[in-house]
């Protein structure tokens, strides 16, 4: 059906409204509840002109130049068209007019009122006649067009004709329903007479009857199927040969006279009531309503396309109608919509193709959804922009859509998904405004737009280079950028060679720029710069190579079409297509090209992964070089030395809207965060307001994330990877010992967590396996105190065997990469050799965490784990035991040390920090306890001294452990015993009285002397103990440090007299703040 | 009291103000700066960094950086605020305890910086307005109420010295009259 359906549009508020045309049928009058009279120029006048008449407007009419408006004071008042000037009350009423009518010269104007009357007013003769008989408010009035009767309709149910000479009436039907009230009547009962007067058209129940003038018999009845609810009005076309019928559900039901046929049969789709209907009075197959709800409507076309298969005589009047219509010269949307109509066959085929082109931009947009699509907009707008108001051409669309879907199913899967070519870091190419590239170094912006076409290039750092301006002369469209140089590539255009420029800033000569044309039929795809370097792909899949001053150096053929290509210092990385992927998937390869290698190895050629039916949506190097790639899932991933791809992030976890993404511009490894626009409710960023970078965090995607365990985890995993690739880049001559440090640092810390966490929850072999993963052998020292304290001696016992190992394997790496060193001192390898043997303890006691090395050790731990120390209280006196001793061991061994290159700096700060717990600990219940229990502990102390003296000798061979041990040793001996003074003191004479025995066997037999002394000496030893303490409490730190170092420096003899001076206890107090501070430190760090 | 001493200046209010953090993106690199109140940076070119205001004035002046809006400085939010202060009888607390300043010092050195920059200056003064006639009504009913204690919530530091000088001096003045004039009044009852 071709009758076209123009959209409702708001006209008034709700309510009752009216319209009509102006004579020149190019204005639509409507009034209605709001008091305004609105003047449309057309239908789509979307600013019609209001003029305010009164509180509420109830009918209007247009009669010669003017327009009468009955408002709610009972009157008609004229107003002057188009000036809108006041003309003259018509007349009055009591009652609102309902309606009004006027004869075809609008001579005489017929009103219908509330208040039961209808007046007929002759403006000519300036005389009015009162009809009164109805018994309640009037709907209608209807004035023949030879103005001998009047017919009009009432609430009272009554349609009467009145003779208008006598005002007399001379017949009446009672087929209206009755209403108290205009406003409560179903129906308005509108009736029409015929152009010639020879009948009256009058709305019965769900007919239209047409009642013969003079005789008033019922002479034809137009009738429907589809007709419903009962018929509210009725209107003759200005030709009168069609019949329009309104029913009070909103249908439109239109008959052709001649042959009683209906042509149409519209329903609205909201069925609201309407209160007026006008025909074009042009002759144009148009009608205009208006509802209650203060819509106006139009619908146009009508009957048009039934013109061709009506009988002939209806044919002729048909084209009767056509010609009257084409008559109307300026009226060029008549003949379009005839055509268009005619060629409803044709346009079915086109529709059919765009449909199919959305299907398919519909299964694309399943896979991308982001990416914009011009077909699909072409294919989602196409529709609507040529059959927009063509109703049914919806139904065939509908039919043809179920009809594509079936044929593509029948065709197979569908195409396996193919990406084109992008640059990194750009937004697409048919923005106005997009970004050409962003990247580390800056940003390149392309304006295009009918004013301008120009390129800006801002450096992020403008000690660069200062921004660049450029008018876009040759069109291009991709750019990369480094500190030297600026390339931009053009695509092909008809005669025009697609061309490379390069802006190169970085030179020192005075031509800057060079350009280069691609041969015929190539065209460039893809462009990337890098040191001293610069590639393009062009869409014969062949990659050139560039030196930045423009020389070609290299052509390649790449195997497949190029996704996307990047360069980095040496680096060029290119990703293409390797083959077919499965069905919406894409099969992507990397390529690594090594643009100055020297020496020739083969590329690797790596296969990039994607998440199911993913895109690559950026791929770049890190800061530090490693290939990375971002797919249109957000998941951000680097491909790790061992040649996988590992995922260290998803961006799509931090967006807050489903349709927010991520536009990553860069990737640093080292600080841990991917650079990234926000883009809220988009893929890519505007360009204006100006995007912010925000930093990401990088995130393995591990279990149990919610679990302490879990993020433990990722993070132990995130810093292997890291101190995998520093190491590789130390390898390869980078100064990255600072970094590599504090990643290992960091790592060790994150192990001890894991491990307290482990031990905590009595899993051990799950303990042990942590421990393994510890790269050093004085982390799994540190394991094993812990494990000790919290009494799992098992596990210390295998973490033991751990240490070992590692310990191992640490000397012999250090061996080979130190062989030349000398001064392994003949001690500490015949020590090794002895701790290897007696290691394997006997007893648990053995076992027990002593060495002060590891009690500090064991700060670390507690860091983590807040553990009550107490437990090991009863070993601290063994300590005390070993303290001197130890302290010479050190002092040997330091002098391995010395030559060793090691930040002396570092060496002082861990001492601090994690020699003072060990401090705080001794100190708690030193002294008491030795002179006690020093008897009982004897043999104890005997079994670990053995293990100390293991221990200390097993680190013998290991530097930084030595120092470490060093540090750990160098803090205990400034706090003195009583005991450790009078060892001290007394050393040389039992030293000389005994020279066959070792050092440990000197203390050994020191202690049995300082037990032998009278009470009354051991009295003045603990005095002079305490005297030293409090004489020693502003201690400054920086002092013990250089006492430390020169008391390192000195010679292997060390006079206890100078030890005894120098060193000097620290008070209780003291040690305690200190160890507060460590902790504090420590927590902050 | 004299005028002047133990009164703050604005200039004084907007200095403590210039302690706040702002982000932006420098143009420039540089390392970490050791700062008594802490370290700032270290500058990497456009990457987002926190510093002190007065610190991103001085950048911006020498067209080192770019800022990035506080949270708050957008239209929705102050337009809300603004509301919500206007409902609402009492003060309200604001985004920032140096609002006024910071977007005085931020309006006049980088207006290029924040989208809409002119709204957002007109929001603030409104909100201040709304404040400031709040506070006057406030102590109108204060002193005409001859109350000794009153309490105000939220008031910010340049709010409360646009007040000082001239409600304590009064104060004092009103404290002092109302002793001479009761003193007087016991006199003449004596005499």
């Amino acid at each position: 059906m071709p009758a076209e359906k123009k959209y409702l549009r708001y006209a008034h508020c709700e309510g009752y409204t009216d319209l009509c045309y102006d004579s020149s049928s190019n204005y639509v009058l409507t009034c209605g509840g709001d008091g305004d009279v609105r003047i449309w120029e057309g239908f789509e006048n979307n600013d019609p002109i209001t003029h305010h008449v009164g509180n509420c407007a109830t009918a209007i009419l247009f009669t010669d130049k003017r327009f009468l408006v009955a408002t709610d004071n009972n009157s008609i008042q004229a107003y002057t068209f188009p000036n809108r000037e006041p003309d003259g009350i018509i007349t009055r009423f009591t009652s609102p007019v309902h309606h009004m009518c006027c004869s075809s010269d609008g001579k005489i104007i017929v009103a219908g009122s509330g208040d039961f009357t209808i007046k007929i007013v002759d403006i000519a003769k300036n005389t009015q006649k009162c009809l009164y008989g109805h018994q309640a408010p009037i709907l209608s009035v209807a004035l023949d067009p030879k103005c001998e009767y009047l017919a009009s309709s009432s609430c009272d149910g009554s349609v009467r004709i009145w003779k208008v000479s006598s005002q007399d009436c001379i017949k009446m039907w009672t087929h209206v329903p009755k209403s108290n009230d205009f406003c409560m009547s179903k129906t308005l009962c509108r009736m029409t007479w015929s152009k010639d007067g020879k009948y009256l058209a009058l709305p019965v129940e769900k007919e239209v009857h047409l009642y013969k003038r003079g005789s008033w018999e019922n002479m034809q009845t137009l009738k429907d199927e589809s007709v419903t609810e009962i018929i509210s009005l009725v209107a003759l076309s200005p030709c009168g040969s069609f019949m329009a019928a309104v029913t009070v559900d909103g249908r439109i039901l239109v008959w052709e006279m001649t042959s009683g046929r209906r042509l149409e049969s519209i329903k609205l789709d909201k069925g609201t009531p309407f209160c007026s209907i006008a025909w074009n009075p042009t002759g144009k197959m148009e009608l205009v309503f208006s509802d209650t709800q203060g819509q106006l409507g139009l619908i146009g076309n009508i009957g048009i396309i039934e013109n061709e298969s009506i009988s002939a005589d209806s044919k002729t009047v048909g084209n009767k109608v056509l010609s009257s219509l084409s008559s109307d010269s300026d009226d060029e949307d008549r003949s379009d919509s005839v055509k268009l109509s005619n060629d409803v066959n044709d346009d079915e085929i086109p529709v059919v193709q765009y449909h199919s082109k959305k299907l398919k931009a519909v299964d694309d947009d399943d896979n991308d959804e982001n990416v914009v699509d011009i077909g699909a907009i072409k294919a989602t707008y196409d529709p609507v922009i040529f059959g927009e108001d063509d109703e049914d051409s919806k139904d065939t669309v509908e039919g043809t859509k179920t009809k594509i879907i079936e044929r593509i199913i029948e065709k197979g899967p569908p195409p396996p998904l193919k990406q084109e070519a992008f640059q990194p870091g750009s937004t697409p190419v048919h923005l106005q405004h997009r970004f050409m590239l962003w990247n580390s170094v800056g940003i390149v912006r392309c304006y295009n737009t009918e004013e301008e076409n120009a390129i800006d290039v801002e450096f992020h750092d403008t000690a660069v280079h200062h921004p660049i301006h450029v008018t876009n002369v040759m069109n291009h469209k991709m750019a990369a950028l480094s500190n030297d140089a600026l390339m931009l590539a053009c695509g092909r255009e008809e005669n025009v060679a697609s061309k490379l420029v390069c802006m190169h800033f970085g030179t020192w000569d005075s031509s800057k720029d060079w350009t280069v044309e691609m041969p015929e039929e190539e065209e460039v795809v893809g462009v990337a710069v890098g040191e001293k370097w610069t590639a393009v792909t062009t869409n014969t899949r062949i990659v050139r190579i560039f030196t930045i001053g423009g020389i070609q150096r290299e052509i390649f053929c790449l195997p497949g079409p190029l996704v996307c290509m990047t360069g980095l210092g040496v680096q060029l990385l290119l990703i293409y297509h390797q083959a077919a992927g499965i069905p919406g998937e894409q099969s992507l390869a990397m390529m690594i090209f090594k643009v100055e290698a020297k020496t020739q190895s083969r590329i690797p050629i790596q296969p990039v992964a994607l998440s199911p039916k993913a895109t690559v949506v950026w791929a770049g190097f890190t800061d530090e070089g490693t290939p990375c790639t971002v797919d249109s899932s957000g998941v951000v991933r680097l491909l790790s030395l061992q040649n996988m791809w590992v995922p260290v992030a998803n961006t799509k976890s931090h967006t807050k809207g489903k349709s927010d993404h991520f536009f990553v511009v860069g990737m640093s490894e080292i600080q841990q965060q991917i650079r990234c626009i926000p883009c809220k409710g988009s893929r890519y960023p505007p360009t204006l307001p100006r995007p912010a970078v925000t930093v990401l965090p990088l995130h393995l995607p591990t279990c149990d994330m919610s679990s302490n365990k879990g993020k433990l985890e990722e993070e132990c995993c995130r810093l292997a990877l890291l101190s995998k690739l520093l190491t590789g880049l130390s390898k390869d001559g980078f100064d990255v010992d600072k970094e590599l440090e504090d990643a290992g640092r960091k790592r060790i810390d994150v192990l001890l967590r894991m491990f307290a966490l482990a031990t905590r929850s009595d899993q051990e072999y799950r303990a042990v396996e942590i421990a393994q993963l510890m790269p050093t052998q004085h982390a799994v020292k540190g394991a094993i105190s812990y494990a000790s304290q919290s009494h799992h001696m098992m596990l210390a016992q295998r973490l033991g065997e751990i240490a070992q190992k590692k310990l191992e394997e640490e000397s012999l790496v250090n061996k080979e990469e130190s062989d030349s060193e000398e001064g392994i001192d003949e001690n500490s390898e015949m020590n090794r050799r002895d701790g290897n043997i007696s290691f394997v303890p006997n007893d648990d006691e053995v076992l027990q965490p002593k060495p002060v090395v590891l009690r500090s050790h064991h700060s670390l731990v507690e860091e983590a784990v807040r553990e009550d120390t107490s437990d090991d209280k009863s070993n601290t006196e063994n300590d005390m035991l070993l303290q001197s001793k130890t302290q010479r061991k050190q002092q040997k061994s330091s002098q391995t040390s010395v030559g060793h290159k090691r930040n002396p700096f570092k060496l002082v700060v861990t001492k601090e920090k994690r020699g003072s717990v060990g401090i705080d600990g001794i100190l708690t219940d030193g002294v008491k306890q030795l002179s006690s229990t020093i008897k009982d502990k004897n043999n104890l102390a005997d079994g670990k001294k053995k293990k100390t003296q293991q221990q200390l000798t097993l680190l013998g061979k290991n530097k930084p452990t030595m120092e470490y041990l060093m540090e750990k040793s160098g803090a205990p001996p400034k706090k003195k015993t009583a005991f450790q003074l009078f060892f001290d003191k007394n050393k040389p004479s039992i030293a000389e009285e005994n020279p066959e025995l070792e050092e440990s066997d000197l203390v050994k037999e020191a202690v049995l002397k300082f037990k032998e002394l009278p009470s009354e000496d051991k009295e003045m030893w603990n005095q002079k103990s305490s005297l030293l303490d409090t004489l020693e409490q502003g201690e400054n730190d920086a002092n013990i440090k250089k006492r430390k170092r020169t008391e390192r420096e000195c010679d292997d003899v060390i006079e206890p007299q100078q030890t005894n001076q120098n060193k000097k206890p620290l008070s209780h107090s003291t040690a305690l703040k200190l160890s507060q501070f460590a902790f504090d430190k420590d927590c902050s760090s | 009291m004299e005028l002047g001493v133990g009164i703050m200046s604005p200039a004084e209010v907007e200095f403590l103000a210039e302690k706040e953090l702002v982000t932006i993106f420098p143009n420039f690199s540089h390392g970490k700066i050791y700062l008594i109140s802490g370290d700032v940076g270290p500058f990497v070119p456009s990457l987002p960094v926190q510093v002190p205001l007065w610190l991103a004035v001085n950048l911006k002046q020498r067209q080192k950086c770019r800022l990035l809006p506080l949270d708050w400085m957008n239209k929705d939010v102050l337009e809300e605020k603004k509301q919500e202060e206007y409902n609402n009888k009492f003060f309200t607390a604001m985004p920032s305890p140096h609002y006024r300043e910071i977007t005085q010092l931020l309006m006049s050195i980088a207006p290029m910086d924040i989208p809409h920059a002119e709204d957002i200056q007109t929001l603030i003064k409104d909100i201040w307005d709304i404040r400031m006639a709040k506070l006057r009504s406030s102590i109108d009913a204060f002193i005409k109420g001859e109350e000794t204690h009153a309490k105000l919530d939220h008031l910010t530091l340049m709010e409360i010295n646009t007040v000082r000088p001239l409600l304590t001096n009064t104060l004092n003045k009103l404290y002092q009259l109302r002793q001479v004039s009761s003193f007087g009044t016991s006199e003449s009852q004596e005499w």
